[in-house]
């Protein structure tokens, strides 16, 4: 195989906890031209660990990984992965509560670099960058407000617009929907459709909810299965579905909800 | 936006009493050069705890080290003032009279540089901050943090008194360094000497002050607040946290220095007891006290600590050590913001409407650059 043009390059990833092998022998490919990834499977199938992964958490027992056909991403601090432009969304809300909405944004835009986080001093570099992103996720009417008093879905969309004004080349999204009532889900759906056609980001993202899923994924973009460690399946969400091992492999665990 | 204006009027305050207040009453008699002095030592060490409060209140890293910082800073000039009154000692030797009760007659090659006031007031800042980098370096690199940092720090402290207490040392040994007999060319027994140098700590404690102010309040602070709420959030926004935390630990220790800088020439002594582990816990209660996380409050923590102690321990000087854990478990049940949080709920009482917007002192920084 070789690795020409593709935003994400893994190969033969093995990830070993102890003697249990959380990821064997993964193989995934994301085009450049490619806007959306979808990754579903099971629970334990090894997604999040994938992204821990790809974001220098977790260091495989062999492999490779490569971002934009050169760099390796094996090996590197996540501060350093970050810096290369692969950023990602956490499960749970990840944002400075103690810090205003504002606040938050500062502290995500721009360069991260000690030298020039200094020499920023106590000017509000990329206002107008961050006028735009908290404008995007509905919240320039909150830019005051201390994070840690925002609602649930408000918390998500506020670190999806820290990672949005990042303008990450790859972006990494662990269940953007986890724990959101109906409507919050839809407008994170909007959301993410919006991000698409403004932003040049790709988005590589990680769900259960398979009404979400398909909401997504009726949009023509790819989902790859996670069984075990290993890719079981990948292309359109109909094929997928209808692949026998998918079905058993969710029927195994019980979990008839993701049914084919 | 009500909150920091009291804040800042608090300041001001602060700044007129200590700047211009108490020298102006010390002229007109009203106070006498023993409580002036006695100020003047609780002002040098609302300096340490300001270098405290910005790398433990702010940045969440209790360094359990500072008292080191301070006593570089203490030594390096009490050295300076001893090889200034060498000559003049009962012995009339070219060294420090201590050196000769230990048979050294050949001034110690590291004592050489102190000869140079300006080696020692740079050195007793600049060392301290030096040695700050390479413990970070060591610590933080290898992503040491929390308790762990502090464990380590506090054996640090302890391994620095052992050694500073040892006569090979050529540093006193448990006597320390005294009788200093002038500072600079003027007499520490003349008590203009001693105003002038209230004078100067006033002010160097209003530079501390504004220069802490600054960097709270700058990216850099919003970058070190954030480092103590969610340091892993920070990473992976693609900030090297080290890098910041070996800036803020080197600047505390600066700051520490820069205290035992002004301490030495106003107190006339410095020994092991104020190097080691106990002094440097006694910091971390003014800042408590006070009310971490709020520059204003290591402030007042240091100064109503340190008088307390004094008032105290003239009347009952074995009861001290047990009022000072009291405190210090007073605050930690019951006030866990310090005297400024206290503050803070009674003005929030009297005058409900305050309560919007409020947010910490830490919290609040840029607010005015907002969109």
């Amino acid at each position: 195989m070789s690795a020409a043009d593709t935003l994400l390059y893994v190969e033969s990833l093995f990830v070993s906890f102890d003697g249990f092998l959380a990821l064997r022998n993964l193989n995934l490919i994301v085009d450049r031209t490619e806007r959306v990834r979808l990754l579903i499977g099971p629970n334990g199938a090894g997604k999040t660990t994938l992204f821990d992964v790809l974001t220098g958490h977790v260091t495989p027992v062999s492999g490779r990984v490569l971002f934009r056909d050169t760099v390796s991403l094996l090996g590197r601090s996540p501060h350093a992965i970050a810096n290369l432009g692969v950023i990602r969304k956490f499960q749970t809300p990840s944002v400075f509560p103690g810090h205003s909405v504002f606040e938050n944004m500062i502290l995500s835009v721009g360069r991260k670099q000690f030298g020039e986080t200094m020499a920023a001093g106590r000017r509000a570099l990329h206002a107008d960058e961050i006028a735009a992103a908290l404008d995007h996720v509905g919240l320039l009417g909150q830019s005051h407000e201390l994070a840690g008093r925002l609602s649930h879905g408000q918390k998500q969309w506020l670190e999806l617009a820290m990672l949005l004004v990042q303008a990450p080349p790859l972006l990494l999204l662990d269940e953007p929907v986890a724990g959101m009532t109906k409507p919050e889900k839809e407008k994170t759906a909007e959301l993410l459709r919006t991000i698409v056609e403004r932003s040049s980001s790709s988005i590589m993202l990680i769900e259960h909810d398979m009404d979400f899923v398909r909401t997504i994924a009726a949009r023509g973009h790819r989902v790859t299965v996670l069984h075990e460690g290993t890719v079981l399946a990948e292309g359109p969400l109909e094929r997928v579905q209808a692949d026998q091992r998918v079905v058993k492999a969710y029927l195994g665990r019980g979990q008839v909800k993701a049914e084919a | 936006m009500k909150i920091r204006d009291s804040e800042l009027a608090a300041v001001g305050v602060f700044a007129a009493i200590f700047v211009v207040g108490l020298p102006t009453a010390n002229a007109l008699g009203l106070i006498s050069d023993y409580y002036l002095n006695l100020f003047g030592k609780y002002l040098a060490l609302a300096i340490l705890a300001l270098g405290l409060d910005l790398i433990w209140g702010y940045a969440g890293i209790l360094s359990l080290c500072q008292a080191i910082f301070f006593g570089i800073g203490a030594y390096s000039i009490g050295m300076h003032m001893m090889l200034e009154g060498s000559g003049r000692g009962v012995y009339g030797e070219p060294v420090p009279d201590f050196m000769i009760w230990n048979q050294v007659y050949q001034l110690p090659w590291f004592w050489k540089p102190y000869q140079y006031g300006a080696v020692a007031v740079l050195g007793a800042i600049l060392v301290p901050a030096a040695l700050a980098v390479v413990i970070g370096l060591v610590t933080f690199r290898r992503r040491l943090r929390g308790t762990y940092f502090a464990i380590l720090t506090q054996a640090i402290a302890f391994a620095a008194w052992l050694i500073i207490n040892r006569n090979e040392m050529k540093l006193g040994g448990t006597n320390g360094l005294t009788d200093f007999k002038s500072l600079f060319g003027f007499s520490l027994g003349n008590p203009r000497t001693l105003h002038v140098l209230y004078v100067l700590t006033a002010l160097v404690l209003v530079g501390a002050f504004a220069l802490s102010r600054w960097l709270v309040r700058s990216k850099a602070g919003l970058v070190l607040t954030a480092v103590r709420d969610n340091e892993r959030r920070l990473e992976f926004l693609g900030y090297d946290t080290a890098h910041f935390k070996i800036f803020v630990f080197a600047v505390s220790a600066a700051l520490a220095g820069l205290s035992g800088l002004l301490y030495a020439p106003q107190v006339g002594i410095i020994t092991p007891s104020q190097i080691g582990v106990l002094p440097s816990l006694e910091v971390v209660i003014w800042v408590a006290f006070g009310g971490r996380g709020t520059l204003i409050g290591a402030v007042i923590g240091a100064i109503a600590v340190n008088w307390l102690r004094s008032v105290l321990t003239a009347s009952y000087p074995s009861l001290w050590p047990i009022i000072l854990g009291g405190l210090f478990v007073v605050v930690v049940l019951i006030v866990p913001d310090g005297l400024v949080g206290v503050g803070r709920r009674l003005l929030s009482l009297l005058w409900p409407r305050r309560r919007e917007g409020e947010a910490t002192a830490a919290a609040a920084p840029m607010k005015e650059h907002v969109i």
